[in-house]
Formats: C-alpha cells, structure tokens, sequence
C-alpha cells in the first residue's frame, strides 16, 4: 500500500485546503470499489494515497477534463462513486458524486484489514478528442521511480496535473524519497505558478524540455533556486541543456530516458545531449543497450525482466531485449535520438501519430491527397506540417488552408493541429512507393 | 522603429489569426510574450514563421539559449541575429 510510503513527514505545500480524512470511514465506505477522483490536484493526490490498497480501482480525472472526457470515461468504465472536494465542475458525470467532507457520516462497518492491489487508471491522451484509459498499479508506475532516498530537504515542484502521466511520477518520486510537494492551483496563469513555486522554496523540478524553455521565458524563473532539473519525455538537445547549466549554475541537470510501459529507463547526468556510446557495451546500472539493424534502441532490464504487461502484450522477445522504437545515431562518442521509427511525432512531450491526423484532413472536400510530418521547432521539438494535394476541379484551393485548419480545430487537440498547411501538387514519394515524412 | 520589429509583430498577427489566438492590448516593448496571447504552441509557430521570413532561427544559432521573457528582449535577438548574418 502507498500509505505505507507514507509517513506523517510527507507534506504537501498547497493553497487549497486539504480534507481531513476519517482512515476507517473512508476504508468502509470505499473498500472494492471503483472510484473516480475529479477534484483539485493536491486533494487528488491525498486521495488517491489514502485509497490506494483500499479501492478496486481509481481514475484520476484531470483538473480541466471536459464534459467528452467524462462520457467517454463513464462509457469505458463501471464507476461506483466520483469522489469532489468541490472545486471543479462535476455536473456532466452521471455517475453518484460524493463530496470528501460527506464521507465522514458514511456509517462505519466492519473493518478487516484489506490489501488489494488497486489499480490506478490514467487518460493518455488530450482531454479533448478520445483518451485512452490505460490500468497501471503502484508497481508499475513506480518501476523506474528511485526508491530508498531520504531527500526530506527536497522540495519537489509540481507543474503537471498529477491526474497526467508525467505528473503522477514526481509525486510518486517525492513520496518514495521522502521529499516535500509544492502544488500550486491550476488555474493560476503560468507565470503566477512559477512565482508560487519559487516563493514556497522549490529547490527540484521536472519538465519537458519544451516546458524548460517556457519557465526560462518567464519572468520568475530568475527567483527559483533549483538544485535538481529534470528532464523528460522528449529529446532533451544540447542547447537546453547548456542554457539550462547557465541559468542554474549550482543545479544538477538529469536528462532521463524511459519506456516507462516496459518499465525500463535510465539517466544522464553529464549535462550532455544523448548518452556516453561506451554504454552500448558495459550497459548502465541494470540495463544492458544496444542498437537494433533498424537503427532503433534496445533495453534490456537485468535486474526485473519484465515480460508480460498487464494487457497480456509481450514487449520484450525471448531474450528479454525490448524495442524502444526511437531511432539512435552514434556521434563522435555520444548515442544521439533521432526521432521515432514509426514518425510519430513528439509535440512539447505529446505524441502525434501522423495517420490520425492524416485521416481528419483527409475529410475535408476539396482535399485529394495529404501527408502529415514532422517540422523541426527549437521552441517546442517539433510542429505538425500537413502536406496537402487539392482536388483538380476545387474552385478556391487557397481557401483549403484554412478550412483544413479549422476542421483541425473542431476534432484535434491543439497541439495536434497543423501549425503548417502546404500546398503541393504532388507528395514526396520514396523509392519504395512510401509517402516521405 | 525597425524592419525586424515590423516583420515580428506582422508574425504575430498573423500567426494569432491562422490559430484563432487573441493577442492582448497593443504590443510595447514590455509586452510579456507568455502575457500576449500566444500560447507555448503559438510562441513555437512564431518562431517558425519568422525563420521563414527573416531566414533566420536565433534560438538555432545560440549555443546557450537566451529564453526572452518581453517583447523588447524577443526583438533585440532577432536584431542581433539578422546583423550577424548581414
């Protein structure tokens, strides 16, 4: 049970204020059951560590999720309750809503001591379009997650929705190292939250290389006093690394690599883009690496080898060697990421698959042919370019632009929206008959 | 007032209009780009368009990054940059 992570020296630094929360109540009431927690993301996290062990399962609802996130959440899943503490909107669910301070008068029952292994159910995808809900347990989320520290003087900043993947692993790495939590409220703008963050102390932070270069724009960023940056989910380049060194001369600068679903993942301290190529031989810690003939990374855990997930899908092949499908290219000494083989497309650390936006565009009249890829950004990694062949007889090809952009709009999160929308007569064909991207 | 001033804050309309953006109040040198109106993502696009138009990426060009956090600190890189190459 995460509880016992738990100790009373875990603390959480937030504005909100937290339930008080009746441990035997909350075990009666919530014992097996299948629970939705929609509230502010410090009492989710409060929550969600008191029912973990306790509940069958529990969905963290992101803060902003909408009224589609909801129906789609309460068509895929049986719920039981959604649990609120109020501060959100949660008139779209149809399922019983029941407010923390309610659960107090729950008539207690007869208590034995319960151990489940609940599992923790997480939307991958934007809040808007279809999310897919995908099961993990404590195990699991926590298989790459440093364990055994005792990092009391930490202070962990929070700048995801703890709800989100990314999120949930710092507050999982402050629990498990004994470290403090800063949750500013989400809906402060960006720059009040980087202020809230500096002004309760915050000394470790995690973010996408994306969102460093959105905190380094902000005029706050100057009162942080960071001893621990991290980076994740997305090619951290030298440039962030080195502009990141700068800024914060006194903080150790961890660039992380992880294929968090197979549970593998390592990290690179010397404040260098990729990792030493010597690694491909001696291996890191528990990992063993080498490069597939496509060109791809190979991880091979030594300590845990982790063949079947929870979805019965094998990730790894006989030899425990799982594919990481993200391109390597060795330079001088240094294995360098170079994308994804299947060119999906790593937006601020969201993931674009080019064909699903492909099949939007392509519902657009007036459009004949489209190909979706991959613009280099030094702001944001990569932006979406959408490659467009007109129809002959379409009157005002100019006006496609904007109509592809539009429909976009309608059905696509933002980020997975063409920033770029090109005209051409014909697309970029390779040898083998394959559109290029 | 300069060339690559101009060109900026034409980007900036335009790339606020082509993504449904509101840019806020009349942009100044103090204008807070994150406070503009452009998100993370339109701020990326900018860049982009801009690289288009000036021919130039100074965020490319810097071996360490100088993030601008005003208006006037965004134009004063493109300045620098677009002279160099000149």
């Amino acid at each position: 049970m995460l509880q016992q992570q738990v100790d009373s020296s875990f603390s959480l630094v937030t504005d909100i204020k937290q339930p008080e929360i009746d441990h035997e109540a909350w075990t009666g009431a919530f014992k097996g059951k299948r629970l939705g927690l929609h509230c502010h993301p410090a009492n989710l996290v409060r929550a969600a560590i008191q029912l973990d062990g306790i509940a069958k399962s529990i969905l963290l609802v992101p803060f902003d999720a909408c009224e589609k996130f909801i129906k789609n959440a309460e068509k895929k899943l049986e719920l039981d309750f959604i649990l609120t503490d109020g501060s959100v909107d949660t008139n779209y669910w149809s399922t019983a809503v029941l407010h923390f301070e309610k659960i107090t008068s729950v008539t207690k029952s007869n208590n034995q001591l319960v151990e489940a292994k609940t599992n923790w159910l997480l939307a991958t995808s934007g809040t808007t379009g279809t999310p897919k809900i995908v099961a993990h347990t404590i195990e699991s989320l926590t298989r790459t997650t440093a364990k055994g520290r005792r990092d009391e003087d930490v202070y962990w900043g929070l700048l995801y929705d703890p709800a989100r993947f990314a999120g949930l692993q710092v507050v999982l790495q402050a629990i498990f190292s004994k470290a403090r939590l800063i949750i500013p409220s989400p809906e402060l703008d960006f720059e009040k939250k980087i202020e809230y963050l500096a002004e309760h102390g915050t000394s470790a932070l995690s973010a996408t290389p994306s969102l460093w270069r959105k905190i380094l724009m902000s005029s706050s960023s100057n009162r942080l006093d960071l001893k621990q940056i991290t980076l994740g989910g997305e090619i951290a380049d030298q440039r962030i690394l080195n502009s990141l060194a700068q800024r914060f001369p006194g903080a150790s600068v961890t660039h992380i690599f992880a294929s968090t679903e197979a549970g593998v993942g390592f990290s690179v301290k010397d404040k260098k883009a990729g990792f030493p190529s010597s690694w491909l031989k001696s291996g890191i810690r528990n990992v063993e690496m080498r490069v597939s003939d496509n060109g791809t990374l190979c991880l091979k855990n030594t300590y845990l080898n982790q063949k079947y997930l929870g979805n019965g899908v094998s990730l790894a092949d006989d030899n425990g060697w799982i594919d990481t499908g993200d391109l390597v290219e060795i330079e001088n000494d240094r294995v360098i990421f170079k994308g994804r083989l299947n060119g999906a497309i790593n937006i601020g650390g969201n993931k674009v698959i080019p064909e699903d936006v492909e099949a939007v565009i392509q519902e657009v009249p007036g459009v004949s042919q489209v190909a979706v890829r991959a613009k280099s950004s030094s702001i944001a990694g990569s932006l979406v370019e959408a490659l467009v062949v007109v129809e002959p007889d379409y009157l005002e090809p100019q006006s496609l632009k904007k109509k592809v952009k539009e429909h976009c709009s309608k059905v696509l999160p933002s980020f997975k929206v063409p920033a770029f929308v090109k005209l051409v007569n014909e697309l970029p064909v390779g040898s083998t008959g394959k559109i290029r991207r | 007032m300069s060339d690559v001033r101009e060109v900026i804050i034409d980007s900036i309309h335009r790339v606020a209009e082509q993504n449904d953006l509101e840019i806020s109040n009349e942009l100044t040198d103090e204008s807070v780009l994150l406070q503009s109106g452009l998100d993370s993502l339109g701020f990326a696009i900018l860049v982009a368009d801009l690289e288009d138009n000036l021919g130039i990426d100074p965020f490319v060009m810097m071996d360490e990054p100088v993030y601008p956090t005003t208006l006037g600190e965004f134009v004063a890189i493109y300045e620098k940059f677009t002279k160099q190459e000149g």
